[in-house]
């Protein structure tokens, strides 16, 4: 879309050109947080467009940057932080399990999915509702991925492994929103930022002045 | 969309309410317009979602606010938009939406439903009259009838039907889009389909657990009640989906569009959340007044 037409980088950023070196760095905080790899997984379309963002992203900002030629790379090298959650590789031992996890982390989640599944009902331990949860979530079937890692955590309370999947489908979950009340700048949203409290001590100095003088002192001379 | 796109009116500025309504109103003619004069009265508030989004790919000269007198506000001049492009699309998109969802709904009463769509043929006669609706209702038929396959052989996964019908909303959220754009609409269709077949799902469980009739959870969770962890689970969930919506909204072009951003993003941070508080557990009841009694004051 954008690929091949050089834009302003201060139009990308989306502030204006006398915005002060604060403004600038929290306009490219707010949108790298925005397009940062870690909320477009593997599986997701958008990826490669969301990359193109953050690189047309990183580009203004250095383009700032090096107009204003102060500290260049602050704020960069980030990148390429990304975490995979079938990382760990614990387990009962049994070698089918082993197997499964092999295919898990080297996303071959087809094979793993017909592993699990030729596995009778009857004996499917806690670690089969792990793995299938993995299976699950690499085809983005959320819902079923957390009823599984359910029946698992509720099957060995005791599993760390389980226990961190789950908290991290968690903390994921409650971080939702968080960008949108969390930035000052941007043009998001409306919440109460520092400087909104820099009035109130304006305003609370005022106050304690009106009072001061009621009792015939005075804590502002000037009014 | 059975009301759960819609924003938090109490955290809109009041621009930005006026401007959500006057889209209303917007949509609202365009149905008059394009698919009969009595259409209207299905019109809801979860078009305007659809509309705002669409309204991203028209050019600024479109978009332009009269006011006017219509049938709901006889006396009053409403504030509201042109038809243009946008409002045109969704409200096909809505008609063929609400034909599907309406014969759905009364599939077993025959007389009404030979009421039912003798009101509705015509309607949906018009909407589709462009080749690209006529797809968009093909599309949707088929990802219907596949839902129901599901449904009678109670799938025990809610996201296998949600996913169907998450291709049913992308089909009508990126339609006569194409490249990025269809690319972007789709995602976002697509993950608010299955966010809101599971939310839906999910609060019509005990419902549809005393009647016996088909709930993917009561088929995952063995019709036993929910417990306060069982519904954070399946919030939790359904938030994991909120993030793929976001996903897809951060890569909207809202240029300078600051209003439609905004209200967009009020719908998918705060309504869709708002929409899901029945999953919260009892105990939180407190937190919900305390932020009320805030309010009040």
């Amino acid at each position: 879309m954008s690929k091949h037409t050089h834009k302003d980088p201060f139009e990308v950023l989306g502030i204006q050109r006398g915005a002060t070196d604060e403004e600038v760095k929290n306009a490219y905080r707010a949108l790298a947080r925005k397009y940062h790899p870690d909320n477009y997984d593997d599986g997701n379309p958008l990826k490669e467009l969301a990359n193109e963002k953050m690189q047309e992203i990183n580009t203004a900002y250095d383009e700032i940057q090096e107009m204003r030629s102060s500290n260049k790379d602050a704020y960069r090298g980030n990148n390429t932080y990304y975490q995979n959650y079938s990382g760990s590789n614990s387990g009962s031992g049994d070698p089918i399990y082993a197997e499964i996890r092999t295919d898990i982390n080297k996303h071959r989640f087809a094979d793993a999915e017909r592993k699990l599944l030729d596995i009778p009902f009857a004996s499917r331990p806690a670690e089969w509702h792990y793995l299938m949860c993995l299976v699950l979530m690499s085809r983005n079937n959320v819902g079923d991925a957390m009823r599984e890692l359910e029946v698992a955590c509720n099957m060995e309370p005791a599993n760390a492994e389980y226990q961190r999947a789950k908290e991290m489908f968690n903390t994921n979950a409650r971080g939702y929103g968080s960008t949108y009340y969390g930035s000052a700048s941007g043009g998001s949203y409306r919440r109460r930022t520092s400087s909104d409290e820099a009035c109130d001590c304006c305003a609370n100095l005022i106050c304690l002045d009106c009072l001061c003088e009621c009792m015939g002192g005075d804590l502002i001379a000037c009014c | 969309m059975f009301g759960y796109v819609k924003p938090n009116h109490a955290e809109l500025l009041v621009k930005e309410y006026e401007f959500y309504k006057a889209v209303y109103c917007g949509v609202c003619r365009s149905l008059k317009k394009c698919t009969g004069t009595f259409s209207n009265v299905l019109h809801s508030y979860d078009s305007v979602f659809l509309a705002l989004v669409r309204m991203l790919y028209i050019p600024d000269s479109q978009i332009g606010r009269e006011k006017r007198r219509c049938i709901a506000h006889p006396i009053k001049r409403k504030n509201m938009l042109k038809r243009n492009d946008a409002t045109d699309y969704t409200a096909k998109a809505f008609a063929i939406l609400t034909y599907y969802k309406i014969k759905d709904d009364i599939s077993d009463e025959k007389l009404l439903k030979k009421m039912a769509t003798g009101i509705l043929n015509p309607i949906f006669a018009s909407a589709k009259n462009k080749a690209s609706m006529k797809e968009l209702a093909d599309t949707c038929r088929e990802k219907l009838n596949a839902i129901t396959e599901l449904e009678k052989k109670k799938t025990a996964s809610v996201d296998e039907p949600a996913k169907l019908f998450g291709e049913l909303l992308g089909a009508v959220f990126s339609g006569e889009l194409s490249g990025d754009d269809k690319l972007i609409t789709y995602t976002l269709g697509f993950h608010l389909g299955k966010f809101i077949y599971a939310a839906d799902a999910a609060e019509d469980y005990d419902k549809d657990r005393r009647r016996g009739s088909y709930n993917p959870y009561v088929e995952m969770y063995g019709g036993a009640e929910l417990s306060d962890e069982n519904k954070s689970t399946i919030k939790c969930a359904l938030l994991l989906e909120c993030k793929k919506i976001e996903s897809a909204v951060n890569l909207l072009p809202f240029g300078r569009r600051a209003i439609i951003e905004n209200i967009i993003n009020n719908i998918i941070y705060l309504g869709l959340p708002k929409r899901i508080e029945f999953l919260d557990a009892k105990g939180s009841e407190d937190s919900a007044a305390e932020e009320e009694g805030k309010v009040s004051k």
